[in-house]
C-alpha cells in the first residue's frame, strides 16, 4: 500500500513482484485503499496542514522524500516542528525517535504516501511515524494491551488510583480520569505492567474486571496474520477451526435476522466480518477448507436475498459499487462476486462487463490459498451464467457475450490459479516442502475444476478446442515449470475433455510434453492417454466402427512423438521409455489387431533405444529389466502363440538384450504359454527359431549364472522343455518334414550338456520311433519307406550313444531295450540286424556300466522282458541271446536275485518266439526244467532259512504255472518235493514271527489251489492230472 | 442499463508468464543447526552450524555454511548496533545463572538449554539477515559467509552491483 501512491511511483525501492513487502501494486493507485485515501485527502488538502501516516516499526520521525536522498523545500520547518513533537512524546514515554528524511535515514522507497501528500496533494507537513516498538515484534505490534474497569471503594484507594493516573500516566492510559470513589474508571494496561497494576489493584482492596481482554483484537477483529504465512501446529487446528466456525456462525445469524428486516447495510456488515474469518494464515488447507465451505452455505441466504430484492434490476449497480468500500480485500471481492452473480442474473445484458471485471478484481487476492479458494467461489458462483453461445448465435450479443468471453474467462481464471498454487511451493522454510507438496495436491481439484468447466461449455466445438483452448492451457501448464501442477494438469486434461478432440490435437499435446520440467513422469501422463485412446478405439469397433479415424494415423504419431520426447528429455530414465514402448504395443493390439508390423516397429524402437543408452545386457532385477520383460510378454500372451511370434523379427533382438535370467524367464514363459495353448511347431525353420528364442534353457550361456538352482527347479524346467518337444509336430501328411525338424532339435537339445539331455533326448527318440511307424502306415505310397525307417533308427541311435557318453546307464539302456521293440514291430529290410544291434547294445550297457548289485538285477528283469516280447529274431540271434540272459543271471551277486532272475529267464524259453517259428511260443521244457533246476539249486544255497523258504514257495509257484501250461518235463514230484522240503525242513526251523506267518499263508493260498485242482479234475483233456499231490 | 461506470478499472499491465512463474526473488534461509560442545574445563563451548541459502543478489556466496559460537552473534549484534540504522532485535539471554558451580544440570551445556538458544539464534539471525539495510553491513556478510570473523575488518558497507 504504502508504495501505491503516484509520486514518483516506481522509481526504486518498490518490487513488482505481487508477493513482496515492498509490492507496488503494478499501477500506481491499482488499490482501492490508497485511492480512497487519495480522494478523500484531496478533497480536504487545502485546509490540510498536516499529513501522518502511522507505521511500525524502530521509533523514527520520517520526513519526505522517499524517491531521493535530496531534502525537500521546506525540510528545516519540517524538522523544527518534528523535534517539537518528538520531545513531547520523549516526555511521556522517554523514547527516543529518530528524526531525518526516510531516504536517508532508512532506504529508498518510492510510492510511500507521505511523498504523495506532500508532492502530490500539496500539504506542507508530512510524516511517517514508525512507532516505538524497536523490533522486539518487528511489524505486528502485540495484542494483548487490557482495558480495566475500576472502582475505587474508599477514600485510600481512590487516592492511589489519582496518584497513579497523575504520576504513572506513561505507563497507565486512563480513559476516564477517576473522579470520586465509587466513581468507575476505564485504564488501558500495556502487557508488562498488568501484573503489577493487578497487585495494586488487589492490595487496596479496590473492584475491577477486565473489560477488554485484548486491545488489537477489539480494534481489528480478525485473526492475527503471522508474518511468515507459517500455519499453526496440527494439535491447533481443531481449536482454530472451531472458533472460526462459532464466529461465522454468529455473524450469519446476524446477517440473517438484519436480511429479515430488510437492513440490508447492517447485513453486509456482518458478511463482512464473517467473511474476515477466512483471512486467515493459520488454517492448513483442509480447515481452511472447511471453513470456506461453512461460509459459502450461509452466502447463498444472501445472495437469495438480493435476488429476491432486485429482481427488477434496480440499484443494483450501486450496490455492486458499495460493497467494493468493505474494509478489507477478502469480505470485499467475495461480496463482490455475490453482488455480482445477482447484477448478472438480474440483468442478462451486463453478463460480459460484470464477469470480465470479477476476474480481473480477485488478482487483488495473492495469497495462494486465500486466492485459490476465492477465484474457486468464483468460478462456483458462474458456472450457470458464461456467456455458453456460440459466436454466430444472434442471442450473443455484444453485451452478453459468446462462448469466446465464457473461455477468456475460465482461462484467465485458470492461469491465476495456477499461478498461485505453483507459487505455494515457495511459501515457508524449505525443509517443509514434503509437507507442502502433499498441500498441494490436497488443492490441485480446485485447480482442475477450471478444465472441467471448460469441458462442460456446449459450445465449444473442436475447432474453438484446437485453436484457443487448448493452447491456452498449454502455455500455462508448460510456463509453470512445476512437475506437481504439470503432472496434475496434463492428467486433468486427458481425462476431461471428450476423445474425440485429444485425437484431433495429438501433435499440440503431445509436442507440450515434450517441453515439461525433467521431473514431471511423462511416460505416466502418455500411458494414461494411450489407455484412454485405446479403450475408445475398441468401444468404436464394438459399435462397428473403424476403431480410429483413417486420417488419424494415431499409431505414428504417438510413436514419432515418444521419440521426440526420448531426444528432449535425455536424462528420462530408460524403463520408462520402455514403459512408453508398452503403451504403444497395446495400443496396436488394441486398435490395429491385424497389424503385427507395428508391433515390431515397436520393438525395433526398443531395439534403438537401448542401443543409445549402450547397455550390453540389461540386468533382469533392475527397473529397466521389469519394463522389458513386461514389454515381451504382452505380445507373448497376446497372440498366444509361439509362431506368431516369429514374424516378429525384432523379438528375438529385444530378447538377446536381456541378462541370462531375464532370457531364462521370459523363455519359461514362452514355453509354459505354448505347452498352455498347445501351440504346434511345424517347419524346420521354426523350430530353429523357437529353440533359439529358448535357448537358455536349452543349452549353457556364456553368461549364466546357475550357482544356487535347485536342482528340483532344474528338473521342472527341463520337464517343460522334454513337454516342449511334443510339441514339435508338421502336418500329418508331410513325413520327411518331421525328420527333418526332429533332426534340427536334435542338433539344439544335443549341445545341452549332461545335465539336460536325459530329459530332452528321450521324448526326440520317442518322437522318432512314433515317425517310424507313421513311415511304416504310409509304406505302400513312399517307395523309399524303408530307407528312411532306417535312416530314423541310426538316428535314435546316435541319440542315445550320446546319452551313453554323458555316462549314463539305465536310461539309455531301456531306449535300446525300446528301439530293438520298435525296429522288430516295423518290418523293413533290416529291421533284424538293427534291433540285433540295439539289444548287443543293451547288453553291452549292462555288462560294461552297471554294477550295482539291484541295478543289474532291475535292468535284467527289463532284458528279459523284452526279449520275450522281440519277435524278430531268426534262431541263430535269439539262442544266444537267450543263453547270454541265463548266464547273466547266474552270474548276478546275490543268491536271491539270481533265484529269481533265473525264473524270469526260463521264461523266455516257455513263451518267446523266433522268426522261425512265426509267433507261435517256444515251449522248450527241458530248458525250462533246467533254468528252475538250477534256480531250486540256488535257492537252498541260502543260508537264512527264512529267505529260502519265501524263494522255494515262489518257486513252487512256478512250477505249478509251467505244470498248467503243460510243460511235461514237469512232474507232480517236483512240486510235492519242493512242498515237504519247505514244510518238513525249513518251517520248523523258524521261530514264530511275521515273516513266518507269512510264508506260511503264501504256501498256503498255493496248496488250496492246488487242492482245488486235485479235487475237481478238468474234463478237458489238454491240462494235466494233479493227482498224487501231497498237500498234507 | 449501463454498466460501464460499475466496472471502470485502471488500466494494469499484462504479466509475464515469466513473472508469474518465476521462483521469488528474495529468497533467504538461514539455518542454525547442529550444535557440538568443544574441549573440557575453561575451554569448554559449543557452537553452531550457520548454514545460508539464498538468491539475493546482494550476497556473492549463494550457499554457504560456517560455524559460530555465542560471542559471534554477540559480535555480530554489537557490530550492528553500532553501524547500521537499523533496531537490532534481542540476543537470548547470557544465562548467567547456568553458569555458576553445582548445579545438577550440565549448566549451559544442558542439551535443551542448547536446543532453546539454537531457535533463539536461528530466529535472530534470520531477522536481521531480512533487513535490507543489514544486508549492506559487511559484518553480516563475514559473520555468514567468511570461515573466519576477521574482527581488525574495516566496517564498511557492501554496494550491491
Amino acid at each position: 500500500m504504502n508504495r501505491n501512491f503516484d509520486f514518483h511511483w516506481d522509481e526504486g525501492g518498490s518490487s513488482d513482484l505481487p508477493c513482496a513487502e515492498t509490492y507496488n501494486g503494478g499501477a500506481a493507485f491499482s488499490e482501492i485503499e490508497s485511492r480512497i485515501i487519495r480522494d478523500t485527502i484531496l478533497g480536504i488538502a487545502n485546509q490540510t496542514l498536516v499529513y501522518l501516516t502511522v507505521h511500525s516499526y524502530g521509533q523514527y520521525w520520517l520526513t519526505p522524500w522517499g524517491y531521493t536522498a535530496d531534502l525537500p523545500a521546506n525540510y528545516d520547518q519540517l524538522y523544527d516542528l518534528a523535534v517539537r513533537a518528538v520531545d513531547k512524546l520523549t516526555a511521556v514515554y522517554g523514547t527516543q525517535y529518530t528524526i531525518g528524511s526516510s531516504t536517508n535515514v532508512l532506504y529508498v522507497n518510492t510510492g510511500p504516501s507521505d511523498d504523495w501528500a506532500m508532492g502530490g496533494a500539496g500539504i506542507p507537513y508530512a510524516y511517517t511515524l514508525e512507532l516505538r516498538d524497536t523490533g522486539k515484534y518487528g511489524f505486528e505490534l502485540p495484542a494483548e494491551y487490557q482495558v480495566y474497569q475500576v472502582k475505587a471503594k474508599d477514600r485510600v484507594s481512590f487516592d492511589v488510583l489519582v496518584k497513579l493516573y497523575n504520576e504513572r500516566s506513561d505507563v497507565y492510559d486512563f480513559w476516564t480520569e477517576p473522579r470520586y470513589v465509587d466513581f468507575t474508571t476505564d485504564v488501558m494496561v500495556p502487557p508488562a505492567f498488568t501484573k503489577t497494576f493487578v497487585d495494586v489493584l488487589e492490595a487496596f482492596n479496590m473492584e475491577y474486571h477486565i473489560k477488554i481482554d485484548d486491545v488489537q483484537h477489539t480494534i481489528i477483529p480478525m485473526p492475527t496474520m503471522s508474518k511468515s504465512g507459517s500455519m499453526s501446529p496440527l494439535e491447533d487446528q481443531d481449536k482454530l477451526l472451531d472458533e472460526a466456525l462459532s464466529v461465522v456462525k454468529v455473524q450469519a445469524l446476524q446477517m440473517k435476522r438484519c436480511l429479515d428486516k430488510r437492513k440490508l447495510m447492517d447485513a453486509l456488515k456482518h458478511a463482512s466480518t464473517m467473511l474476515g474469518e477466512l483471512r486467515t494464515s493459520l488454517l492448513s488447507p483442509k480447515s481452511y477448507y472447511e471453513l470456506y465451505m461453512a461460509i459459502c452455505d450461509e452466502l447463498q441466504h444472501l445472495e437469495m436475498y438480493l435476488l429476491d430484492e432486485f429482481q427488477n434490476g434496480r440499484k443494483v449497480a450501486d450496490l455492486y459499487e458499495l460493497v467494493q468500500y468493505a474494509g478489507n480485500i477478502i469480505p470485499r471481492l467475495y461480496l463482490l462476486v455475490t453482488v455480482g452473480v445477482v447484477y448478472i442474473k438480474t440483468n442478462e445484458q451486463s453478463r460480459r462487463d460484470i464477469l470480465r471485471d470479477l476476474v480481473e478484481m480477485c488478482r487483488g487476492v495473492q495469497h495462494p490459498l486465500r486466492g485459490l479458494f476465492l477465484r474457486n467461489y468464483l468460478l462456483q458462483c458462474t458456472r450457470n451464467l458464461l456467456p455458453d453461445l456460440a459466436e454466430n448465435d444472434p442471442l450473443a450479443t455484444e453485451s452478453y457475450g459468446n462462448v469466446r468471453d465464457a473461455v477468456d474467462f475460465i482461462q484467465l481464471n485458470f492461469s491465476e490459479m495456477n499461478k498461485l498454487w505453483v507459487r505455494m511451493a515457495y511459501q515457508g522454510h524449505s525443509r517443509d516442502k514434503e509437507r507442502r507438496e502433499r498441500e498441494r495436491q490436497e488443492l490441485r481439484l480446485l485447480v482442475g475444476t477450471n478444465l472441467v468447466r471448460l469441458a462442460q461449455l456446449d459450445s465449444v466445438d473442436v475447432e474453438l478446442y484446437k485453436k484457443v483452448v487448448l493452447p491456452g492451457i498449454l502455455e500455462q501448464v508448460v510456463s509453470c515449470r512445476d512437475a506437481l501442477a504439470q503432472e496434475y494438469l496434463m492428467e486433468c486434461i486427458i481425462q476431461v475433455f471428450p476423445d474425440e478432440v485429444h485425437l484431433d490435437t495429438l501433435h499440440t499435446y503431445l509436442k507440450a510434453c515434450a517441453e515439461l520440467h525433467t521431473d514431471v513422469k511423462v511416460h505416466v501422463i502418455l500411458v494414461a492417454l494411450v489407455e484412454r485412446l485405446a479403450a475408445y478405439g475398441q468401444r468404436q469397433q464394438a459399435l462397428g466402427q473403424p476403431p480410429i479415424p483413417p486420417h488419424i494415423p494415431l499409431f505414428d504419431i504417438f510413436s514419432d512423438q515418444i521419440g521426440n520426447i526420448a531426444q528432449a528429455r535425455p536424462e528420462m530414465p530408460s524403463e520408462n521409455l520402455v514403459s512408453l514402448q508398452v503403451s504403444l504395443i497395446s495400443l496396436a493390439f488394441r486398435c490395429y489387431p491385424e497389424k503385427i508390423n507395428l508391433v515390431d516397429k515397436v520393438l525395433e524402437s526398443t531395439l534403438v533405444a537401448l542401443d543409445k543408452i549402450a547397455v550390453e545386457k540389461v540386468d533382469f532385477d533392475s527397473a529397466l529389466g521389469k519394463e522389458l520383460n513386461r514389454l515381451l510378454r504382452m505380445p507373448i500372451s497376446h497372440y498366444n502363440s509361439l509362431v506368431t511370434l516369429l514374424q516378429l523379427p525384432h523379438f528375438g533382438q529385444v530378447l538377446q538384450r536381456l541378462d541370462f535370467n531375464g532370457r531364462k524367464s521370459v523363455a519359461l514363459h514362452l514355453v509354459n504359454n505354448a505347452l498352455d495353448n498347445e501351440t504346434y511347431i511345424t517347419t524346420q525353420e521354426h523350430v530353429d527359431a523357437v529353440l533359439n528364442m529358448l535357448a537358455p534353457l536349452i543349452c549353457d550361456q556364456p553368461d549364466q549364472v546357475l550357482t544356487g538352482q535347485d536342482a528340483e527347479d532344474f528338473a521342472e524346467e527341463q520337464n517343460l522343455m522334454a513337454r516342449m518337444i511334443h510339441l514339435l509336430a508338421a502336418e500329418d501328411t508331410d513325413l520327411d518334414q518331421q525328420y527333418r525338424m526332429l533332426t534340427s532339435a536334435r542338433k539344439q537339445f544335443g549341445a545341452g550338456g549332461a545335465r539336460r539331455i536325459p530329459f530332452t533326448l528321450p521324448p526326440l527318440i520317442y518322437e522318432a520311433f512314433k515317425l517310424a511307424r507313421k513311415y511304416f502306415d504310409v509304406r505302400q505310397e513312399d517307395e523309399l519307406w524303408e530307407k528312411k525307417c532306417e535312416k530314423i533308427f541310426t538316428f535314435c541311435h546316435q541319440c542315445i550313444a550320446a546319452l551313453v557318453k554323458a555316462e549314463l546307464a539305465e536310461l539309455p539302456l531301456r531306449l535300446f531295450l525300446q528301439g530293438a521293440l520298435a525296429a522288430s514291430q516295423i518290418i523293413f529290410g533290416t529291421h533284424e540286424t538293427l534291433a540285433y544291434e540295439f539289444i548287443s547294445q543293451a547288453f553291452t550297457l549292462y555288462e560294461e556300466e552297471i554294477s550295482d548289485s539291484k541295478a543289474q538285477f532291475a535292468a535284467l528283469t527289463l532284458m528279459a522282458a523284452s526279449l520275450e516280447k522281440l519277435d524278430c529274431f531268426s534262431e541263430e540271434n535269439s539262442a544266444p541271446v537267450r543263453s547270454k540272459c541265463a548266464l547273466l543271471a547266474s552270474a548276478l551277486l546275490r543268491k536271491p536275485d539270481q533265484c529269481r532272475a533265473l525264473i524270469l529267464v526260463s521264461n523266455l524259453f516257455w513263451s518267446s518266439t523266433t522268426k522261425e517259428l512265426e509267433g507261435k511260443p517256444m515251449r522248450d521244457g527241458k530248458k525250462v526244467l533246467e533254468c528252475l533246476r538250477k534256480a531250486g539249486k540256488v535257492a537252498t544255497e541260502c543260508l537264512d532259512p527264512g529267505v529260502q523258504a519265501q524263494l522255494i514257495v515262489e518257486l513252487v509257484n512256478v512250477y505249478v504255472h509251467f505244470f498248467h501250461q503243460g510243460n511235461q518235463h514237469i512232474t507232480v514230484t517236483h512240486i510235492n518235493e519242493l512242498i515237504s522240503k519247505v514244510r518238513q525242513d525249513l518251517l520248523p526251523q523258524l521261530e514264530n514271527s511275521d515273516e513266518k506267518e507269512l510264508i506260511e499263508r503264501h504256501l498256503g493260498a498255493s496248496c488250496e489251489m492246488l487242492r482245488h485242482r486235485r479235487d475237481n479234475p478238468s474234463t478237458t483233456s489238454d491240462t494235466p492230472s494233479y493227482q498224487g499231490i501231497i498237500l498234507d | 442499463m449501463d454498466n460501464t461506470e460499475a466496472t471502470r478499472r485502471l488500466h494494469t499491465k499484462k504479466q509475464t508468464l515469466d513473472d508469474a512463474y518465476a521462483a521469488p526473488a528474495n529468497f533467504l534461509e538461514i539455518d542454525v543447526i547442529n550444535p557440538i560442545t568443544h574441549g573440557v574445563a575453561k575451554k569448554r563451548y559449543t557452537d553452531y552450524e550457520v548454514r545460508m541459502r539464498t538468491n539475493l543478489p546482494v550476497f556473492k556466496i549463494k550457499e554457504s555454511s560456517v560455524r559460530r559460537r555465542y560471542s559471534d552473534f554477540e559480535w555480530l549484534r554489537s557490530e550492528l548496533e553500532r553501524d547500521s540504522k537499523i533496531v537490532v532485535p534481542p540476543l537470548p539471554g547470557k544465562a548467567i545463572k547456568r553458569q555458576l558451580p553445582f548445579r545438577n544440570d550440565d549448566g549451559i551445556y544442558d542439551e535443551d538449554f542448547i536446543e532453546d538458544r539454537r531457535k533463539s539464534l536461528e530466529g535472530f539471525v534470520n531477522k536481521i539477515a531480512g533487513h535490507p539495510l543489514a544486508q549492506n553491513e559487511r559484518c553480516l556478510h563475514m559473520f555468514l559467509q567468511e570461515p573466519v570473523i576477521d574482527k581488525n575488518y574495516v566496517p564498511g558497507k557492501i554496494r550491491p552491483n
